[in-house]
């Protein structure tokens, strides 16, 4: 536990009851507002916080502040502000990377190393949209991610994001951005883990979400290499509310088999399933992780 | 509702028996299967399935029965397809639609009788990602929306129709690039409040079976005087993200978040902080509307 020391205790709680007196909406109201918003705040620990006799506290509070300051018309920060660094992480649970093959987690973290990146558990995806593109020769083309991204830190100005894959090779993809910038990349020798450092466009407190879009395009592979199968995948090392993979294939290059593959808390190891081959293939999955949650196709010629 | 057949057997138990059989797996292993996809369906519920002494019914059933097609190795549709319209639709709210304006709702009724319109709740969104571009000239003139939709409806679903209502501005027709259908007409109400078009599906859905659709749209003519995006649902959605991002020289000087539910009764107008990325998200989330709106002191 961290402690700030300088902020006046009362500080939230006369500005809370100060918003929601000025704003003229009962604490009920507030609770069924943050409950649409999947923030659920009883009744009880609202008005706890408008006296002082308690302050929000864990990541479940802190997200909810967020809603709160948007519901009752605050400038964003300005209650998340006065409970600054007191605050505890409370009940979140531990990151955890699900790539368990020890020479894929040796080359996530040489290369984290080299990259000087910020461990990735820093933030976490609250829901993410992962489209892919599969060109006319059967192989990835393009990737973008629309993900929803939640701090978990107290303060977030840099990310780092990866690719991943055990069994077949990342290959450097071109990358374009909204909502951050792209400050440093590497493509580990192994080429099993490819990694970049973002900075945000507007750094994050504890709690706070922004949206990030990072669309990669990829290289075919090299002239000579014998790739005939290929693959896309996300991963979570936290749990995350709503994933969904889409992947698009070129009509002439729909493949002769698809497998779905995911390995979470729930499966036993790495678990693959046959999907039907069509031109459009989507999985999703709801409250998912910490996992993995790809496709891999392949072509029988 | 009607019983299933006294003997019971049916042809869904059936071919569900059947499956189980040859994959070789049991019950608990597609049990704990569908918990992990968000389908849970229990142990006892499973086995009256296999036994016959009851059929999956309601939404989430056969959501789980799409899943157990996939578990199984089953082409899909093998075991919706033996589901028989005895199904109820269970728990699915009554689709309402969150506009009440009079004459917007007229005009939402003619636009859809003059498309011979399939009607707005024959599926649901599951999840939906809609994303905004303002450019210098503070106006949108591009949105992208990607939704996970499913059938709720019990026959086969080819056409689904998509609407844009404006209580405030004229629309303007679009351009339109789809993936997942295909746009096969659209019709922009004289009132200019009201467009609405019909995709077909490039996999027709068989009754809880989910596909994607992306559609973008991008404006090209004069606009007038109140920007505004974002998204309405007929039936609740699980998980609703809106992603506004406005050129670093469209900042407006205002912004108000609009959202509209039964709860709500009338749209609500919240005062946000302009920024250049502006995000919104629910979950379980309608019937109702949500967007943004903004403007210029200039």
């Amino acid at each position: 536990m961290l402690d700030m020391g300088d902020a006046r205790p009362t500080a939230f709680a006369e500005a809370f009851s100060a918003a929601v007196t000025a704003r003229k909406v009962s604490l009920s109201w507030l609770h069924r507002r943050l409950r649409d918003r999947a923030n659920p705040i009883s009744v009880a620990t609202l008005s706890y916080w408008r006296s002082g006799e308690r302050h929000p506290e864990g990541l479940r509070s802190l997200t909810a502040l967020e809603d709160i300051e948007q519901l009752l018309c605050l400038d964003p920060g300005s209650l998340l502000d006065l409970v600054g660094t007191r605050t505890r992480l409370g009940a979140l649970a531990p990151a955890q990377n699900p790539f368990t093959e020890t020479q894929v987690a040796e080359a996530a973290e040489e290369t984290l190393r080299l990259l000087d990146a910020p461990p990735i558990e820093l933030t976490r995806p609250l829901s993410a949209h992962v489209v892919s593109t599969v060109d006319e020769h059967g192989m990835l083309r393009s990737r973008t991610s629309q993900v929803l991204v939640q701090a978990v830190a107290p303060f977030v100005q840099e990310m780092t994001y990866a690719l991943m894959s055990a069994d077949n090779i990342v290959r450097r993809p071109r990358c374009t951005l909204r909502g951050a910038t792209l400050v440093r990349e590497h493509l580990h020798e192994s080429e099993h883990v490819y990694a970049c450092v973002l900075r945000l466009d507007r750094p994050l407190m504890m709690g706070a979400t922004t949206m990030l879009e990072i669309s990669m395009t990829v290289p075919p592979p090299t002239a000579g290499s014998l790739l005939v199968e290929d693959e896309t995948a996300a991963f979570v090392m936290r749990p995350i509310r709503h994933l969904l993979l889409w992947t698009r294939f070129h009509p002439d290059a729909v493949p002769d088999w698809v497998q779905e593959f995911e390995q979470s808390p729930a499966t036993d190891g790495l678990v693959s399933t046959s999907l039907t081959t069509v031109d459009s293939i989507h999985v999703s999955r709801r409250d998912f992780g910490p996992g993995i949650l790809g496709i891999r196709w392949g072509y029988d010629r | 509702m009607t019983m299933s057949e006294p003997e019971g057997g049916s042809s869904f138990s059936d071919a569900f028996a059947a499956a189980l059989r040859a994959s070789g797996v049991s019950l608990s292993w597609l049990q704990r299967r569908l918990v992990d996809r968000a389908n849970p369906v229990s142990m006892a519920t499973l086995s009256y399935w296999r036994s016959g002494l009851r059929a999956p019914e309601g939404a989430a059933s056969l959501a789980a029965v799409e899943d157990i097609e996939r578990l199984l190795d089953m082409p899909p549709g093998a075991l919706i397809a033996q589901v028989t319209e005895r199904v109820r639709l269970g728990a699915i709210h009554d689709p309402r639609n969150p506009f009440t304006e009079e004459q917007i709702t007229r005009a939402l009724n003619e636009t859809l009788e003059i498309l011979e319109a399939p009607p707005l709740d024959i599926t649901r969104e599951i999840s939906t990602h809609v994303v905004g571009d303002v450019t210098a000239d503070g106006y949108l003139r591009r949105r992208t929306s990607r939704t996970l939709l499913q059938s709720v409806s019990p026959g086969t679903v080819e056409f689904v129709t998509y609407t844009l209502l404006s209580a405030e501005d004229p629309i303007d027709r679009p351009e339109m690039t789809v993936h997942g259908a295909r746009m096969v007409r659209d019709h922009l109400h004289a009132s200019q409040r009201v467009y609405a078009y019909v995709l077909q599906l490039d996999q027709p859905l068989s009754l809880g079976v989910t596909t994607m659709i992306e559609v973008t749209m991008e404006g090209h003519d004069d606009y007038t005087s109140q920007p505004e995006t974002g998204a309405f649902v007929v039936r609740p959605i699980r998980d609703l993200v809106l992603w506004t991002r406005f050129h670093e020289d469209a900042i407006p000087d205002w912004l108000d978040e609009l959202e509209r539910t039964e709860a709500t009764e009338e749209t609500v107008y919240r005062p946000l902080r302009p920024q250049a990325s502006v995000h919104q998200t629910r979950r379980d989330f309608g019937p109702g509307a949500l967007g943004i709106r903004w403007g210029y002191d200039r």
